[in-house]
């Protein structure tokens, strides 16, 4: 596990090597820059390359780096990072329960907004109703978003869609792929799911404490790593792109992404996004099957009102605000 | 007045003994109010530039209250018990247990601590874990798992101990 809030001395040599790709730095000039000692500083660069970095050393010139691992390592998340504050504080594991569930104890504490928890693999990723979300190690980025907007509970659902449409934007960045939105959130490509959300908040009656976003990205998954009961309706982004993408990369976009929209919203409120969901849904105008835990029934949707709601017309012809459930 | 200011009015009634306040500025006249169960009545838009004849009709003028415009009065309030209950703060789905098969976060009978988890409100796949904000005996679960719920109704009914 690593986990750190600000660059360790680890991450600082690592800063110092990048600025001098063409040759080497000294271990004396490194144990002088940061005020320990050249065994520590040693000591630090093996770390480094048990981790995964290709360094070379020589005694006469120094070090030098050759090569950075695709690991979600908070060195090389920040590395290149454009953001203001999301992913600025990073919790990264290499194993984790679920990332939700971390990141809404962090929340409780005194963790900035736009902190994020993230890790290489969950051994109890959620989906809804306590559902399973399947995370295997290196092949995708689970991970959640700590977010504390000013808002009512019931407008922080907003975020639910502003979280959605950062997604689509950035994968159309990045990969050059398409997505839509399966209402309300999931993130659809060729008609089968490569990405989800899932949101918990704390919330006073009136007030909006801290929230986490949770978001997990099928990035490099082959098919054979999805199981027989999801084989049909799940895939991921390297199936769909015939490559594979770089989750570190996507995943500098996807939080840039977040940022800028979410700053949008504060600035400008939602309705400008039910506008762009509407034009990336995979939903609307089609029939749809509901199924809750308490009722199931079949209708066309036909809009989304302005908190989000889909609006399903029933073979009554009865307007029904669908909130929550399965839709397929 | 922006809703900014709305917002530093409420969260200055919220730290105070004061439950209710009406202000009356630039022909914009806001009244706010504390809930029963201590609940702040959700901030709400102001239309920026109001008519000034329609300011003169009490009915018009942009008050916020318990059931803000746009969001119709839920049915339920009509019937709301007396004594503290637990509303719910947003339209949603409730669940009565953390999934399907679990067990129950509460059911009747069982005193409840201050702060304690009693339900959860799921909207748009955002779950929101409802805690009782007092210590108490729940003596009724108004309402049943997977049900529709609309903003303010009445989840439980929780008499203080």
């Amino acid at each position: 596990m690593n986990k750190r809030k600000v660059p360790g001395t680890a991450e600082k040599i690592l800063i110092f090597l990048r600025a001098e790709k063409s040759g080497y730095v000294s271990g004396e000039a490194l144990s002088r820059k940061l005020l320990v000692t050249r065994t520590a500083v040693w000591k630090h660069v093996h770390a480094l390359v048990k981790q995964g970095y290709s360094i070379g050393s020589s005694t006469r010139l120094g070090y030098r780096l050759t090569g950075s691992p695709d690991r979600l390592l908070a060195a090389e998340i920040r590395e290149g990072l454009l953001t203001k504050y999301l992913g600025k504080e990073l919790y990264c594991y290499d194993e984790i329960g679920s990332t939700n569930e971390t990141a809404m104890k962090l929340a409780g504490t005194n963790t900035e907004e736009g902190a994020v928890v993230i890790a290489e693999k969950q051994n109890s990723g959620k989906g809804r109703l306590n559902r399973k979300w399947l995370s295997p190690a290196g092949a995708g980025l689970w991970f959640s978003v700590i977010l504390r907007p000013r808002i009512a509970p019931r407008q922080a659902t907003d975020l639910t869609f502003v979280a959605g449409l950062a997604l689509v934007q950035a994968l159309h960045n990045f990969t050059g792929l398409e997505a839509g939105l399966k209402w309300p959130n999931d993130i659809f490509l060729d008609g089968k799911k490569v990405c989800g959300i899932l949101t918990e908040i704390n919330a006073g009656p009136d007030l909006v404490r801290h929230m986490a976003l949770g978001i997990g990205i099928n990035v490099n998954m082959s098919k054979a790593a999805f199981p027989a009961e999801i084989k049909d309706s799940a895939t991921s982004l390297s199936l769909a792109a015939g490559r594979e993408i770089s989750r570190l990369g996507l995943l500098k976009e996807v939080l840039g992404q977040l940022e800028e929209k979410y700053e949008l919203y504060k600035r400008d409120g939602f309705s400008s996004f039910i506008a762009e969901w509407k034009k990336r849904s995979v939903t609307l105008n089609k029939r749809v099957r509901i199924k809750g835990l308490a009722e199931e029934y079949e209708g066309f949707a036909v809009d989304i009102n302005k908190d989000g709601g889909l609006v399903v017309r029933l073979d009554s012809g009865e307007l029904k605000k669908v909130y929550s459930g399965d839709v397929t | 007045m922006n809703t900014k200011e709305i917002k530093e009015i409420i969260d200055l009634l919220k730290g105070s003994d004061v439950s209710e306040i009406e202000i009356e500025h630039d022909g914009v006249k806001i009244h706010i109010k504390k809930g029963s169960s201590g609940a702040i009545i959700t901030p709400v838009m102001v239309p920026q530039a109001v008519a000034p004849a329609a300011m003169a009709q009490p009915g018009h003028s942009p008050i916020i209250t318990q059931a803000p415009a746009g969001v119709p009065a839920p049915a339920a309030e009509a019937a709301k018990p007396a004594g503290n209950t637990i509303n719910s703060p947003m339209v949603g789905t409730f669940y009565k247990a953390p999934a399907p098969d679990a067990a129950p976060f509460v059911k009747e009978g069982d005193i409840v601590k201050e702060g304690q988890t009693v339900c959860v409100i799921e909207a748009m796949k955002l779950m929101n874990e409802i805690k009782s904000e007092i210590k108490g005996k729940v003596t009724k679960v108004m309402v049943e798992n997977g049900q529709a719920v609309d903003f303010g109704q009445a989840l439980f009914v929780i008499e203080p101990v």
